[in-house]
């Protein structure tokens, strides 16, 4: 035990102090801040306006283009050849509305010096089109206003009954929970998993394997490497959740309550529209967690899949890495295992929409596919029994899956210069 | 004498190859032992097999009174340098060699003071707060080197321990292993280096094609294999010719070398019969080197394959 301890504290030094950790940790959180925020920030900054000129010849917009934070409108008369001169200096660019019929419409143009971008275009384009629109019903004689109070916008809110108590509807807030833990599973499985294979090949490289394997048991070398690296994930891990959580708060707390007030940023809006039921979700989800999901088994299970998914596949990518002589030999090893987590992957895309299905309960019952499957089923209210065979099968598995891959590894670690072919895996077994 | 170690009949085969063939061996406590072999006659299986790295697929071995099947044990009193050796890169020796202590089963405090003691006594002790990249071979030579005997194990098996080694770091090394004797340790001795063998070696055992061929003490079997040739100094005139009694090899600046062809037990005949003829200043006889006898054996064994 204490060798194996010894191996563990080795591996988790080893990676925790490298460069590459201290950038890949800060950086990401970074990266998905910046993400995250881009588009609010982009919102909210002032500056960047632009000044559009209308020039408008069939006066049915003067005045009426109120453009937005960004845009700032100024409407002018007289010849067009005459006001292209003075573009840059009093506006950056010229709107120019020839007279036109309101059936057909004609060619505006926007002249500028510079581009300008493509959600201001959109927006002055929407601004006239309700224009338009607005003129449209007035001819035909439609009152815009009565239509307007018959416009309807449904949102349905969907709510689960489990043992008898009816929980508010989680729908929305299980696919981004389900979207975001099998990603997650699956950084985990894939990122963790070639560190893990990438430390055998060093050892195996730097001719280091024959002084271990001659003081500990490679099946202890082996689990030492996978804790280690273990918990290197669970290290990482905790410093992204508590980004993220604190990510999630600063959303709810300071920039959704901004999003209601759409005057402000009437661009964004017309996107978040859409995802109002998601953001609404998502408060709901924060004021109150286990009314919207059932946390237990949500925290229990997801913890349980990213224990022994990242342990399972893990025993398959120490026992790649003992098989390779150098990194480039490896890729082709580690192939197969990526093919496994990658079909997971697309197989968890359809099981999100249809967490239910045959697809879903046999996804999720395959022990290689499982962690990515489930975790991502999990939110969706999935049968008990469902997840205690899957859990069950994935225990099984990883002891049997550590079995083999240990005999593997403790005959790969010693070859050298030698390709592996599946024959010599199988004689390694019955060896 | 005491035997440390003992191995019994050792097979190993891998796929159709047989590595090594009914092996048997007993060493002797506190000696330096040579085990001696062409590439791939087996010696590395044989290593392997004693460090615990790979198990024989008949016959057994106890080392100090514990048998081969008890790992921890074992590992714990063998310390091993083989010759595919290596460091981690970007570790620092300290924490490199702490780690090879720990597995071997040392308590932390245990390791550093041992770590301190033979670091001083090698003179790495400079190096330890220093990453492995940033030795040169030689120095993480020496490195491996304590890292395979601080933890003090009875048994020592050096692989190839002197290649690329400088003049200055070898002498070290030889005075460390001849300590290490003098302290009570066996050390095989694994070469190919026929001088480094007779200079340190007790005993040896060469094998070829997994089979031991040879074994016993140096002196002994230098005995087995002289040709009965001597080599005569003498002042004077010399026209001595070959004989029924002996065959004149050379006879270049009043060197001669001649072969005793009588076999009589003793060379006083011998010497008798030239003292007649020449004025000797010096008489010894010529025994072959380890490195003929080793050539000339293996040599043999290729022979009896073709016939």
């Amino acid at each position: 035990m204490n060798k194996i301890s010894a191996v563990i504290k080795r591996e988790y030094i080893a990676v925790v102090k490298t460069k590459t950790f201290i950038i890949t940790t800060l950086l990401i959180p970074i990266g998905m801040l910046l993400m995250f925020s881009l588009p609010f920030i982009m919102a909210m900054t002032k500056s960047g306006v632009t000044t559009v000129a209308v020039l408008d010849e069939s006066n049915l917009f003067t005045d009426k283009i109120e453009g937005n934070s960004n845009l700032l409108m100024k409407f002018i008369e007289g010849d067009l050849e005459l006001h292209k001169g003075s573009l840059g200096d009093s506006f950056d660019a010229i709107l120019h509305i020839p007279d036109f019929d309101l059936q057909y419409l004609g060619e505006f143009r926007l002249i500028a010096k510079k581009q300008i971008g493509v959600t201001s275009i959109a927006a002055l384009e929407s601004e006239m089109n309700r224009i338009i629109e607005n003129e449209r019903f007035l001819r035909e004689g439609i009152d815009k206003a009565v239509i307007d109070k018959l416009k309807a916008r449904v949102h349905i809110e969907s709510a689960v009954i489990s043992k008898g108590v009816e929980k508010k509807g989680s729908a929305k807030i299980s696919l981004l929970m389900g979207y975001l833990m099998a990603m997650m599973m699956y950084f985990v499985i894939f990122g963790y998993g070639n560190m893990i294979c990438g430390s055998v090949v060093d050892e195996k490289k730097n001719r280091i394997v024959e002084i271990l394997v001659s003081s500990i048991r490679p099946f202890e070398l082996m689990i030492g490497k996978i804790l280690g690296i273990g918990a290197v994930a669970i290290t990482q891990l905790l410093i992204w959740i508590i980004c993220g959580l604190i990510l999630i708060f600063a959303l709810v707390f300071f920039a959704f309550p901004a999003l209601n007030s759409p005057a402000d940023m009437p661009d964004l809006t017309t996107h978040m529209q859409a995802n109002q039921g998601l953001a609404q979700s998502l408060i709901d989800f924060v004021e109150n967690p286990s009314a919207v999901l059932n946390l237990p088994l949500l925290v229990g299970s997801v913890f349980f899949y990213f224990i022994f998914g990242y342990l399972l596949y893990s025993t398959l990518f120490a026992c790649t890495g003992s098989l390779a002589d150098d990194n480039n030999q490896t890729q082709s090893y580690t192939f197969l295992i990526s093919l496994m987590i990658m079909s997971s992957l697309f197989m968890m895309i359809h099981v999100i929409d249809n967490p239910h299905s045959k697809l879903a309960i046999w996804g999720s019952m395959i022990p290689f596919s499982s962690p990515i499957i489930m975790t991502a089923r999990i939110p969706f209210n999935i049968p008990l029994w469902q997840v205690a065979l899957s859990g069950s099968i994935l225990i099984v598995s990883f002891f049997c899956c550590t079995w083999l891959s240990g005999k593997i590894y403790r005959m790969g670690l010693l070859l050298y210069g030698k390709k592996v072919t599946p024959k010599d895996i199988w004689k390694f077994i019955k060896a | 004498m005491e035997k440390v170690l003992k191995i019994t009949n050792v097979h190993k085969a891998y796929e159709k190859v047989i590595a090594l063939q009914d092996i048997s061996l007993e060493i002797e406590a506190g000696s330096i032992f040579g085990l001696l072999g062409p590439n791939g006659a087996g010696k590395t299986s044989l290593i392997r097999i004693l460090t615990g790295i790979t198990m024989p697929d008949q016959g057994s071995f106890v080392l100090n009174g514990k048998s081969n099947n008890n790992f921890a044990e074992i590992s714990r009193i063998i310390g091993y340098l083989p010759e595919e050796r290596g460091l981690y890169p970007t570790m620092k020796i300290f924490d490199q060699l702490m780690f090879f202590g720990r597995i071997k089963g040392l308590s932390k405090k245990e390791a550093r003071e041992k770590i301190n003691f033979y670091s001083k006594k090698l003179e790495i002790d400079g190096w330890l707060q220093k990453k492995a990249r940033e030795l040169s071979k030689g120095m993480q030579q020496l490195v491996q080197f304590v890292g395979s005997i601080f933890y003090e194990p009875s048994l020592i098996i050096l692989d190839e321990p002197f290649t690329g080694l400088d003049p200055i770091n070898s002498l070290k090394l030889q005075n460390e292993i001849l300590e290490l004797q003098q302290r009570g340790k066996t050390i095989i001795f694994s070469t190919h280096r026929m001088d480094q063998v007779e200079e340190f070696c007790q005993n040896i055992a060469l094998i070829n094609k997994g089979e031991i061929i040879l074994e016993g003490r140096i002196d002994e079997i230098k005995n087995r294999f002289k040709k009965n040739i001597y080599q005569i100094q003498y002042t004077g005139d010399c026209n001595l010719s070959s004989t029924g009694d002996y065959e004149v090899i050379s006879n270049k600046d009043c060197v001669l070398t001649i072969r005793d062809l009588t076999r009589n037990t003793s060379a006083n005949v011998l010497l008798k019969s030239i003292l007649e003829r020449i004025e000797v200043v010096s008489f010894i006889e010529v025994l072959p080197s380890l490195s003929e006898i080793f050539i000339a054996q293996v040599q043999k064994e290729g022979d009896h394959e073709q016939d």
